[in-house]
């Protein structure tokens, strides 16, 4: 059997940037800052998506708060997704949080008894915390290729040439990983 | 027929709920009918393969979500030094140095409850402050309006500042006054005398700087 290549950065560019800029290279933080511009978009796109329960004002907090992090966490970037991916996902998780905050507000606020635009905000922002905080919660190895396959829609042996292993490997993991979400999703009943 | 293997099963059940295999192959089928645990596994997952479809075409569509044409202006970009993650040791002074980080953060703290209307303007985020590149002004009264005034330690030709009037009581997240932004290349903002009465006593003013891509935040009492 043929030896797999070693593991190749999706987004080798995305990467060697994201390594200058850790490195306070001058150029790639102002080439990152431009690309991250992007983030205050993906922010307003993400609270339209949970029926735009937060204010302009709440958002650019939001944004701010999603750029420290993602300045912050620049040296976890691994390239298996784009820069912006990884950066819309920080910002997604802002939303989320920014949005859970402000609909806990709103139950225990005596002027907000019901709100009909935001109806099915919070089944929503359940959901996809559900799932979220379910996939956090698997192996790296296991996220990975979840997100690999339906996030970044690869077939597995394109996901086994990103992680520099055979598409038989990738099977395997991904099955697995799938059970394991399940799981941690539905954990299985004692009886 | 062989019977398929623990692993021959798991990448079949990948393939299939993937979509990289039919379901209607006729070998496939055989060993569905074959195999109803292996059945009853694909029918278990396919629901949570819905939902994470679901989630990364929520993800592909905010991703590629038009800029709005009502956008308003870029924000400040945010970035403190990124962190280079290292192989975490443990030294034997690490307790030492985070008792004594305690202590100076907690001075800093209670300095700054005890004086909040320092006349440098206090830093209110150690994270992204740097000594004294940003220092707000005594407010001045001239022909009845009140006249803020800052200034960076260095000219930055494209710096920007926003400034807003806020109540400690309320939060910084809901400011009373935040200062039009076709003003932020401005190092003032003059407000009525009278307007400036009617803010809460303990009001701040609030400037985040953003000087060549850094932010920089400082505040100050209004009076």
């Amino acid at each position: 059997m043929g030896a797999h290549p070693g593991p190749q950065a999706a987004h080798a560019a995305d990467l060697a940037l994201a390594r200058a800029a850790v490195a306070r290279d001058d150029h790639a933080v102002a080439t990152l800052t431009q690309r991250l511009s992007c983030v205050a978009r993906f922010v307003r796109a993400a609270n339209q998506n949970f029926g735009g329960a937060l204010r302009r004002e709440d958002l650019e907090d939001v944004t701010q708060e999603a750029l420290g992090t993602i300045w912050r966490r620049l040296g976890d970037f691994r390239g298996e997704a784009s820069l912006e991916t990884w950066a819309f996902r920080i910002a997604d998780f802002s939303v989320r949080n920014a949005t859970r905050r402000h609909l806990l507000r709103q139950s225990v606020s005596v002027d907000a008894v019901a709100e009909p635009a935001e109806d099915g905000c919070a089944d929503k922002l359940a959901e996809i915390e559900a799932l979220e905080g379910a996939m956090a919660a698997l192996t790296p190895d296991e996220s990975v290729v979840i997100r690999l396959k339906h996030y970044e829609e690869l077939t597995f042996d394109q996901i086994g040439k990103t992680l520099g292993q055979s598409p038989n490997t990738i099977k395997t993991r991904y099955y697995r990983a799938l059970a394991s979400l399940r799981n941690k999703l539905c954990p299985p009943s004692d009886s | 027929m062989t019977f398929p293997s623990a692993d021959d099963c798991d990448r079949l059940l990948a393939e299939l709920l993937a979509g990289e295999r039919s379901a209607r192959d006729p070998e496939v089928e055989a060993m569905l009918q074959a195999n109803p645990k292996l059945q009853a596994e694909l029918a278990e997952l396919l629901p949570l393969v819905a939902r994470l479809n679901a989630a990364g075409s929520r993800e592909r569509m905010l991703l590629a979500e038009p800029v709005a044409e009502d956008a308003g202006r870029p924000l400040a970009v945010l970035h403190p030094t990124p962190v280079v993650p290292k192989p975490f040791r443990r030294p034997w002074w690490l307790s030492l140095v985070a008792a004594a980080a305690l202590v100076i953060v907690g001075l800093v703290y209670a300095l700054g409850q005890r004086d909040p209307g320092d006349e440098g303007g206090m830093p209110d985020d150690l994270g992204t402050l740097s000594a004294e590149e940003l220092m707000l002004e005594a407010p001045r009264l001239v022909d009845g309006k009140v006249e803020f005034r800052w200034q960076t330690a260095a000219r930055v030709p494209s710096a920007r500042f926003e400034a807003v009037i806020y109540d400690p009581a309320v939060g910084r997240d809901l400011p009373i006054l935040r200062r039009p932004i076709e003003l932020e290349s401005s190092t003032t903002w003059t407000i009525d005398a009278s307007q400036v009465q009617q803010f809460p006593a303990a009001s701040r003013l609030r400037v985040v700087a953003t000087l060549q891509g850094r932010v920089f935040a400082r505040e100050r009492a209004l009076r």
